[in-house]
């Protein structure tokens, strides 16, 4: 499972970082750090990761296969 | 309440993001049995709150804002749910159909409330397709006439200014405040003014049309306020109506639902359909983290994996004219909040009678919602 972050959407809510606070995470600036940038996620983060990219309200965060 | 076997069969109906989000949650949580989503619109789930901005605007087509994509869940689409029997555990379709339940999630939502009367160029907001018409209609240039300053009304003014249409906004009582209080109110409505919107701080008595066909609005004092489209905005109803007759606690102020979601024995609900239990009695909290949270909870005690009551982490947002403003917990009610030092944009920090932090905002400031609730532990 990959994540696709489109980070010109991204609007820094941190909705993804409350439901997955070890994938997701904002910096002081409001940026969004995501650690799997570009790299299957982990098994064991699958289950949050989807959490989280689900919980995104601007649809940023898409979950590719 | 007994809950669902490991292979027993669950009904959600409602197609948005509490709907979305408990059947991702089944599915995450590995329940075997099938998972069925009913829902009255055709497009699959997708999110709210970018319809009153980016797809308005229409920097974003309507598909940028589908959820992500529902894996093994049957998807009932374009098909409302029209009654309920809970005794024999079946959800009657429109289309004459009948689905049985193990276990039932209610996730209908809600639906714009309007006005009576003002011709047939009055629009509310709620759905993918009201964002593409009245985008348009905005993107055309027709003078805009909003009735309602909560959040959407004052959201949709300023998307009107930015597409350079002219924007008129009635509202009875300060734009923004029964959210975010008078000091954050103060602050939107000036730049409202400075945008140029003409607000007008006045209860509407009704809408009539004149005869060209436009809307006016009759305000409290007999002046009257037309636009070439109205816009009202002055709350949401919860969509209950399908479950008349079924015996649960449905009416006009929600479905009541215990501290469990809890709402008959195999059915439990979530969202901006849901009147929680509040001090001042039941109450609907119809914003996204809500819905989300709720249908997290919702879940778990229909599985009888989790034994906690839903705990309300209230979370709101807005943007409107120039400024992006983000809430915890809740302001109160004599509004002199504390600036907290920050290092971009302003933080505010209110606190209860008794000192203790009761919410905290962001305004134009990067803290992310996590960052914020640390505020209200904290001090
Ligand atoms: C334009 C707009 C902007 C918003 N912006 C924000 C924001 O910035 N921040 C924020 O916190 N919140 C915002 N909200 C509120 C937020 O979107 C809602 O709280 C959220 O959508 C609630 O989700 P829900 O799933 O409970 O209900 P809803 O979104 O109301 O969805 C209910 C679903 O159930 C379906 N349904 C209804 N009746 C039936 C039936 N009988 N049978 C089958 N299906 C049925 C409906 O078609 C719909 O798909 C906004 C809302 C709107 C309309
Ligand atoms: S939830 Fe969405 S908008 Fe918010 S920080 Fe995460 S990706 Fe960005």
């Amino acid at each position: 499972m990959k994540i696709e972050v489109d980070y010109k959407r991204c609007e820094g809510h941190g909705l993804c970082e409350d439901q997955a606070p070890d994938v997701f995470e904002l910096d002081d600036e409001g940026d969004l750090i995501y650690q799997f940038e570009g790299q299957d996620v982990p098994a064991e983060h699958q289950t949050a990761a989807a959490r989280g990219a689900a919980a995104c309200p601007v649809a940023a965060l898409r979950v590719v296969q | 309440m007994t809950p669902v076997p490991a292979d027993g069969r669950i009904v959600i109906v409602g197609g948005s993001i509490a709907a979305a989000t408990a059947a991702r949650s089944l599915r995450n949580r590995g329940h075997a049995g099938q998972v069925t989503l009913i829902s009255s619109e055709d497009h699959p789930p997708y999110a709210r709150p970018p319809l009153s901005k980016a797809v308005l605007t229409g920097t974003d087509v309507p598909e940028s804002a589908y959820l992500p994509e529902l894996e093994g869940v049957e998807l009932l689409l374009g098909v409302p749910a029209v009654g309920l029997d809970s005794a024999a555990r079946t959800v009657a379709l429109a289309d004459g159909r009948e689905v049985g339940y193990d276990g039932l999630v209610i996730a209908t939502g809600a639906r714009a409330r309007t006005l009576p009367g003002g011709g047939d160029r009055v629009y509310t907001l709620r759905d993918l397709g009201d964002a593409q018409e009245l985008g348009q209609l905005m993107r055309q240039g027709a003078r805009l006439l909003v009735v309602g300053g909560g959040p959407l009304g004052m959201e949709v003014a300023s998307v009107g200014r930015e597409l350079g249409t002219e924007v008129t906004l009635v509202s009875d009582t300060p734009p923004m405040e029964a959210l975010l209080g008078a000091h954050l109110s103060g602050l939107l409505v000036e730049a409202a003014t400075a945008a140029g919107v003409e607000i007008i701080r006045q209860p509407v008595s009704e809408l009539q049309q004149d005869q060209a066909g436009r809307p006016v609005a009759v305000l409290h004092d007999g002046r009257r306020v037309d636009g070439d489209v109205a816009f009202v905005a002055i709350g949401c109803q919860p969509n209950v109506e399908w479950l008349a007759g079924s015996g649960l606690a449905a009416g006009p102020r929600g479905l009541e639902v215990d501290e469990y979601l809890r709402v008959a024995p195999g059915i439990v609900a979530a969202g901006d359909v849901v009147a929680f239990p509040a001090e001042s009695g039941c109450r609907r909290t119809p914003y996204w983290q809500s819905a989300f949270d709720q249908a997290v909870t919702a879940v778990e005690v229909l599985l009888g994996s989790g034994d906690a009551p839903h705990l309300p982490r209230p979370y709101f947002w807005t943007e409107q004219f120039g400024h992006h403003v983000k809430l915890v917990g809740s302001v109160v009610g004599d509004d002199a909040p504390e600036e907290v030092p920050a290092a971009a944009g302003t933080v505010l920090r209110w606190r209860n009678s008794d000192g203790a932090p009761v919410g905290a905002a962001g305004i134009d400031c990067p803290l992310s919602i996590t960052k914020l609730r640390k505020l209200l532990a904290s001090a």
